[in-house]
């Protein structure tokens, strides 16, 4: 092997293809909504 | 053989085999490899380098060690910034290496930074040497930090684009237009068009397991994003079995302090809650509060959705005041990176709301 022209021959597959993976998805999660609370029915007040 | 000679070979042997590891799925492997062969770098030729570098940034990026990440992409930049020494596909590397640094400030919430590397990308993208693929996952990426962000408009619009282009280069079968039809249900079940989002995510499993194993990461994903959007139209029992099995595959593929793990136990907690336990809710929430919290700091929005739902598990304890308490917490955290009008923003204040209103309520009520 020549020290000028060395044989590294890193990544076989190409770049682009390996950071597509990383680069295009993205995540959705759920976001919870409590149910709604009634409002309190309060009795009137005795006379 | 001299040292210099004894050291490219040495350095090129360790990085191929990194490639292998990360081609098994073996991302520690790959990791540590790389790691060891990070001193020996500087003196391989700049493209070998650059080469390297990329792959190490694709590793971190894939074991969402985002910081990591953002460290050796910074690298790559200042390697490419070498005047004295351009390498030939240097307008399409820099644009590589922008988008990808563009991603990981966006996966740390930090939008405005993600949204000046990306116009970097744009600019560098367009260089006429540069191929449509990487001036397309320009766009992708910019489109994801606009629907983060709740700019859902412009999204949608770079996403058709994205689509449009992806199908005439590769053709509508292809791993980059699952991708596209992935992120067109996610921007949909953000704006909560729950219905409208089912369509895109069938599309992208479909097209994912025509080339990929069921137990692929990417299948993975998209069932992922189904399962979201299942939930988000009240189909949880649907929604269930598929996050439990994306759960397991991911703890086999990852180990259990993935990124993605944590993701599968927020789905399952919603799931658990719309089942009325409440409790088994809560452990899963637990789970993806430890993991989310070591993975992305505990300022994170994502921090801010777990403490949410953890609130809405609490609400069905009747445990008001404790979900007061975590929605409270929740909703500083989302509003340090979110518009104030975003939707996710929006539900966790009026979770606030119920639960304060609750919590009086019973207090009120005390005899």
């Amino acid at each position: 092997m020549s020290a000028a022209t060395p044989s590294t021959a890193i990544a076989s597959e190409p770049t682009w293809q390996l950071l597509q993976g990383v680069i295009l998805g993205n995540h959705c999660e759920p976001v919870l909504m409590a149910p709604r609370t009634p409002e309190p029915v309060r009795s009137a007040p005795a006379r | 053989m001299s040292e210099t000679t004894a050291d490219w070979a040495f350095t090129a042997t360790v990085v191929s085999r990194a490639e292998r590891a990360l081609a098994t799925g073996d991302l520690r492997r790959a990791e540590r490899l790389l790691a060891a062969a990070t001193d020996r770098l500087p003196r391989l030729p700049l493209p070998e380098q650059v080469q390297a570098l990329q792959l190490q940034a694709i590793v971190l990026m894939e074991l969402a060690e985002h910081v990591a990440a953002e460290g050796v992409l910074r690298q790559l930049l200042d390697l490419l910034d070498s005047a004295d020494a351009p390498i030939d596909d240097g307008p399409e590397r820099l644009t590589e290496t922008l988008t990808a640094l563009g991603t990981v400030l966006r996966l740390q919430a930090r939008y405005q930074w993600a949204d000046r590397v990306l116009r970097d990308a744009a600019a560098a993208a367009a260089d006429p040497a540069v191929s449509p693929q990487a001036r397309l996952a320009v766009l992708n990426a910019s489109a994801v930090v606009c629907k983060d962000t709740g700019s859902f408009e412009r999204a949608e619009q770079l996403y058709q684009e994205v689509l449009d282009g992806f199908t005439e280069l590769d053709g509508p079968s292809c791993d980059a237009v699952a991708a596209t039809c992935h992120n067109l249900a996610g921007l949909s079940h953000a704006r909560a068009q729950y219905a409208e989002a089912e369509p895109w995510a069938r599309r992208a499993v479909e097209i994912r397991l025509r080339g990929h194993a069921p137990d692929d990461p990417r299948v993975l994903a998209d069932q992922v994003v189904l399962a979201a959007v299942l939930v988000g139209q009240g189909r949880e029992r649907e929604a269930e079995p598929l996050y439990a099995t994306a759960l397991s595959a991911y703890e086999l593929h990852f180990g259990p302090g993935h990124y993605e793990v944590a993701v599968c136990h927020n789905g399952l907690a919603a799931c658990r809650v719309a089942a009325d336990d409440p409790d088994g809710a809560l452990r899963h929430l637990r789970e993806a509060l430890q993991i989310k919290r070591a993975v992305l700091g505990s300022t994170h929005p994502e921090i801010g959705v777990l403490l949410n739902n953890m609130g809405v598990a609490l609400r069905s304890l009747r445990r008001d005041a404790e979900a007061a308490a975590v929605h409270q917490e929740a909703v500083p955290l989302l509003a340090a990176a979110l518009p104030s009008d975003h939707p996710t923003l929006t539900s966790c204040r009026q979770n606030l709301a119920e639960a304060r209103a609750a919590r009086r309520w019973l207090v009120d009520e005390r005899p």
